[in-house]
């Protein structure tokens, strides 16, 4: 069963294309990676299918629903991180996730729970009433990520949600990744490191707005007769 | 509903937490309190007058210390030259020159025509036109009484009355100090024509509506529409957008959250704020300046309610379209602007050309303006304010509409 | 000067890529100077006033007519006591009532002196007082006019007005500069002070200040480009105030501009200096709001004068540019100043803008 289709989803803005004709799908349980450099329309994508952007054409289905006419059970069904780790920095780590998790409908009381055991989890249970301003890059993207599975999505996009971290707190939140997907989420995440590919079930490498390449990170290496994902990419630069 | 709820509670702790706003919805109250009723003052209390005296005669004398007299005008004395007059005025040292010219007294005496000058800057034309006004009185005062102790009719009246009394040859009137009238008693028939008496029509004002004649009476509403407008207009347009600019608004856009929901978080804190701040002023300017709503005080909140729903929307409408802080904030600033302007706060309306007036038919500040005077300071009656009343809940209706509809979730 | 013309470079950049920003920038200006020189004024036409007549002779109703031919008021109704009257101010919209009383041309030719009585609606002060001066103006002249009438003999005395530098009472005089004011505060001022606080927020301040450019060049390069472009705005105004409005440039047109450039100056300085002391662009705004604007409007002598004021305010007043500018721009439009009559408002504009650079600087010191 498919959690995610993409049939020739494109964005244009203007006369530039950010998202050209691209098609994939992404398994139930999936880590799904969407890998290239900088402007290659990634966060585009990512944005079309959590419903943030309107697609100039083509057509998805999230979780089976259509994301042209079906876009509010979407997003009951989706959890999104965002590149900006958009959270209220003048709100505490409790307030943020209490806010979200009621606007997702949790029950009051179970809210509470689930929200002290989260952050029991990311060790950040001191940290409940500390002002998001207040702590660090690499607890604020943690806290972005619970804040996203809370509802306990089907589906959950992450957008270069590893950005700026150093590389410990980046494994560290693999580790979480792998938690959430164990329990059966979806995940797809976009990155431009190409080592977090190798964490993926599967990953696609986009450039100019398309999919250039999509496997297995084995089978993608083989294909390119690389050790490293990183060499797949390089390769195929250059050709 | 649980979501709006837990919105509203998100937006006052973002404003409680945030020092800047809380003093500014605080301070700035008082501050327009205490500023603006004393500054905001079209009343000229202040004329700097001078004189030349070509003449100096016991009348320009006269005439001269009769101004010193007068509370509004501030005598610079008496100047040498037209020249240096001329600098004076150009300097903004005196407002306004009289002149006497030379043998006025004489001309006076004989019957002969002879002229005042008067000279006035006229850069603030309603100064000038006061201040001239104030002078030609003070002097046209002075030259009736005068006018009315020379007039033959008077002499020979007296003359005669005096005549008939004792046949004395005293002299009919102190007020010629040094002047010796004839002490013969020729005595004129009491027929003769005698030169008419110009007439003077006085004008005596009386206030109403406003027990303490105070000029805050007028201002004080005013900076509680401005007020309230800003609160609700400009603080919640730029609140909107920053969400927009830095990002926090995906993350509630990825939600089911309906639309509705999401402006209403935002606007029912925020229309809370306003009718504190509105409840604040009237707390003031009862307390602080003695004015009491004249009329009913459950119109006049309810009225402000719709008021504010107008500024709301249109707040979030702006942020709505805007791209980033910068370009909403300049909108509103420009509608802000024009809104209290044409509103008649600062300056009449009434002089204003047709167009404009057409304009204020969309100028929500204009019909509030005019709600909150006739209930506050005249105590009118729900007819009276029925007019406006509909207008702004119209404009309620239509500018949410377009806010909520407005706002897209999912940028094209 | 390399990396002054870097930053220089760089915010023209920003400016002119934010074309939204940019075309309000210059076009509200302009629809502003439109809009109130047409609609700021105290002249008021066509008062709706009510009438009492108690008289009802030839005198009384020639007064009213001469109310009317005035263009100052309309009557529009006529009221038969004062219960009326109050209901004609609450519910008709008339701004002043005037009772003439009993036996009007009786007093006039017997008594030679009447009293009328006026009655003001004083929610409205400056209405009221403006409307005083229109009816004592009217009854000035049907006075002067009855007097000339029954006068005999040319033994009068007379007294003749002047209205310097502003023959024909033209109240725009008194607001076009102060509003060419406002408008030049909002956009400079406004403007600038967003700017640091923009990099402030987005973080790119702190990579400009780990680089070696001298925090001059920072403030500076800033300043320019926001003068520039209220420049551009404040031709514009210019130019619409003389050929829409008719203000005069009886002063020399160069010392005009250059006046305008110190005072851009001083404005933009202003901002920054705002714009320092903000964390972030709403806290800019408002404090540009309340802490430039609200004075602008009340302080600097563009309404209000000032000289009306309570002695604090009028101190007040003299630590913000806008006072300075306006007394200056009046004198050089309209009475012709040059350099010597304004050259100590100049001087107290430039100190006034190095000082807030100065400030601005050292602020920035103080985020490292």
């Amino acid at each position: 069963m498919n959690s995610i289709e993409a049939n020739q989803l494109t964005k244009k803005f203007g006369d530039f294309t950010a998202v050209d004709h691209i098609c994939f799908e992404v398994r139930e349980g999936e880590i799904f990676g969407f890998l290239g450099a900088n402007g290659a329309g990634k966060t585009t994508a990512i944005k079309m299918m959590s419903g943030l952007l309107l697609p100039t054409s083509g057509t998805a289905t999230i979780a089976g629903y259509d994301i042209l006419t079906q876009s509010k059970l979407i997003k009951r069904n989706i959890g999104y991180m965002s590149q900006k780790f958009s959270l209220y920095g003048d709100l505490t780590v409790f307030e943020n996730m209490q806010l979200f998790g009621t606007i997702y409908k949790i029950p009051r009381k179970e809210l509470k729970e689930r929200i002290m055991d989260s952050l029991r989890e990311l060790e950040m249970d001191a940290q409940a009433n500390t002002l998001v301003d207040s702590i660090p890059l690499g607890w604020k993207q943690k806290l972005a990520f619970a804040t996203a599975i809370l509802h306990r999505p089907k589906i959950v996009f992450l957008d270069e949600p590893t950005s700026g971290v150093d590389p410990i707190v980046r494994r560290e939140f693999w580790k979480l990744i792998y938690q959430a997907a164990s329990k059966g989420v979806t995940i797809l995440v976009t990155t431009h490191y190409m080592d977090e590919a190798e964490y993926c079930n599967r990953i696609s490498i986009m450039a100019e707005g398309q999919i250039k390449l999509i496997g297995t990170p084995e089978e993608l290496k083989k294909q390119m007769g690389v050790d490293t994902i990183n060499d797949v990419f390089v390769k195929f630069v250059k050709r | 509903m649980r979501t709006i709820l837990i919105l509203i509670k998100k937006e006052f702790l973002q404003v409680f937490r945030n020092p800047l706003l809380l003093s500014i919805l605080v301070v700035a109250p008082m501050v327009e309190f205490m500023i603006f009723p004393f500054c905001a003052d079209y009343e000229i209390k202040v004329l700097n007058i001078a004189f030349i005296d070509n003449d100096r005669s016991q009348i320009s004398k006269d005439i001269i210390h009769s101004f010193n007299s007068s509370d509004i005008f501030v005598s610079k004395g008496l100047l040498t030259s037209k020249k240096d007059a001329d600098e004076k005025m150009k300097h903004d040292k005196i407002d306004l020159l009289v002149e006497f010219p030379s043998h006025f007294e004489e001309a006076l005496y004989k019957n002969e025509p002879t002229v005042i000058a008067v000279t006035a800057n006229a850069i603030n034309s309603v100064k000038a036109g006061i201040g001239t006004g104030y002078v030609q009185e003070i002097i046209g005062g002075y030259m009736q009484d005068f006018a009315s102790a020379h007039t033959p009719s008077n002499m020979s009246a007296a003359i005669a009355q005096q005549a008939s009394m004792q046949g004395n040859n005293a002299s009919f009137s102190q007020r010629e100090d040094g002047e010796r009238r004839s002490n013969s008693a020729t005595v004129m028939p009491p027929q003769t024509i005698t030169p008419p008496m110009p007439i003077r029509i006085n004008i005596s004002n009386i206030y109403w509506y406003n027990e303490q004649m105070n000029y805050k009476n007028l201002i004080v509403p005013g900076i509680l529409v401005i007020l309230v407008t800003l609160i609700g207009c400009y603080v919640t347009a730029l609140n909107l957008v920053r969400e927009k600019e830095i990002g926090t608004i995906e993350q509630v856009n990825v939600t089911p959250i309906r639309r509705w929901q999401f402006l209403l978080g935002k606007m029912i804190p925020f229309w809370l704020l306003g009718m504190a701040e509105f409840g604040a002023g009237l707390i003031i300017m009862k307390f602080v300046f003695g004015i009491s709503v004249q009329g009913s005080l459950p119109l006049l909140l309810g009225i402000t309610a719709i008021y504010l729903l107008v500024m709301l929307g249109l707040g979030f409408f702006i942020s709505s379209v805007s791209e980033n802080q910068l370009q909403s904030m300049f909108i509103v600033l420009f509608l802000f602007i024009v809104f209290v302007l044409l509103s008649g706060v600062f300056t009449p309306t009434e002089g204003m050309p047709g167009w404009a007036h057409k304009i204020n038919y969309l100028n929500p500040m204009s019909f509030y303006i005019e709600v909150i005077k006739k209930i506050i300071l005249k105590g009118s009656e729900f007819e009276s304010v029925m007019r406006e009343t509909i207008v702004l809940s119209v404009m309620a209706v239509i500018i949410n509409t377009g806010a909520v509809l407005s706002y897209r979730e999912a940028s094209k | 000067m390399n990396a002054l013309s870097m930053i220089l470079k760089k915010e023209f950049i920003h400016i002119i890529r934010d074309t939204i920003t940019l075309s309000l920038v210059l076009a509200m200006p302009i629809a502003l100077v439109l809009l109130f020189g047409f609609t700021i004024s105290t002249d008021i036409r066509n008062a709706k006033i009510s009438v009492l007549d108690q008289s009802k002779d030839t005198q009384s109703k020639y007064l009213i007519d001469r109310l009317s031919a005035s263009g100052y008021f309309q009557v529009i109704s006529y009221p038969s006591n004062e219960m009326e009257i109050d209901y004609d101010f609450k519910n008709k919209d008339i701004k002043l009532a005037l009772i003439i009383p009993p036996n009007f041309e009786g007093s006039l030719s017997k008594e030679h002196s009447a009293t009328l009585q006026v009655i003001n609606d004083v929610s409205d002060l400056n209405v009221a007082s403006i409307l005083n001066n229109y009816v004592r103006a009217v009854v000035q002249r049907f006075t002067s006019d009855y007097n000339d009438e029954i006068k005999q003999g040319d033994g009068s005395f007379d007294i003749t007005v002047k209205m310097l530098y502003n023959p024909e009472s033209n109240s725009v005089y008194m607001f076009v500069p102060g509003i060419i004011t406002l408008i030049m505060v909002l956009v400079t001022a406004l403007l600038s002070s967003i700017t640091l606080a923009r990099e402030k927020e987005t973080g790119t301040m702190r990579m400009l200040l780990i680089t070696p450019v001298k925090k001059l060049y920072i403030i500076i390069g800033k300043v320019i480009p926001y003068m520039i472009i209220s420049f551009i705005s404040t031709i514009a105004i210019l130019v619409i105030s003389v050929t829409v409005f008719k203000m005069p440039i009886n002063g020399s047109l160069l010392m005009l501009l250059f006046l305008c450039v110190i005072f851009m100056l001083t404005a933009a300085s202003f901002g920054m200096l705002i714009s320092s002391i903000s964390r972030t662009q709403v806290d800019a705004m408002m404090i540009t709001m309340m802490g430039l604007f609200l004075p602008t409007v009340l302080l600097s002598g563009f309404l209000f004068p000032l000289n009306s004021m309570p002695m604090v305010f009028q101190v007040l007043a003299n630590i913000f540019p806008a006072k300075w500018f306006i007394l200056a721009i009046k004198d050089v439009m309209i009475k012709g100043s040059g350099f010597f009559d304004i050259w100590l408002y100049l001087l107290i504009l430039f100190v006034m803008a190095v000082v807030f650079i100065i400030f601005s600087i050292s602020r920035l010191d103080k985020r490292n």
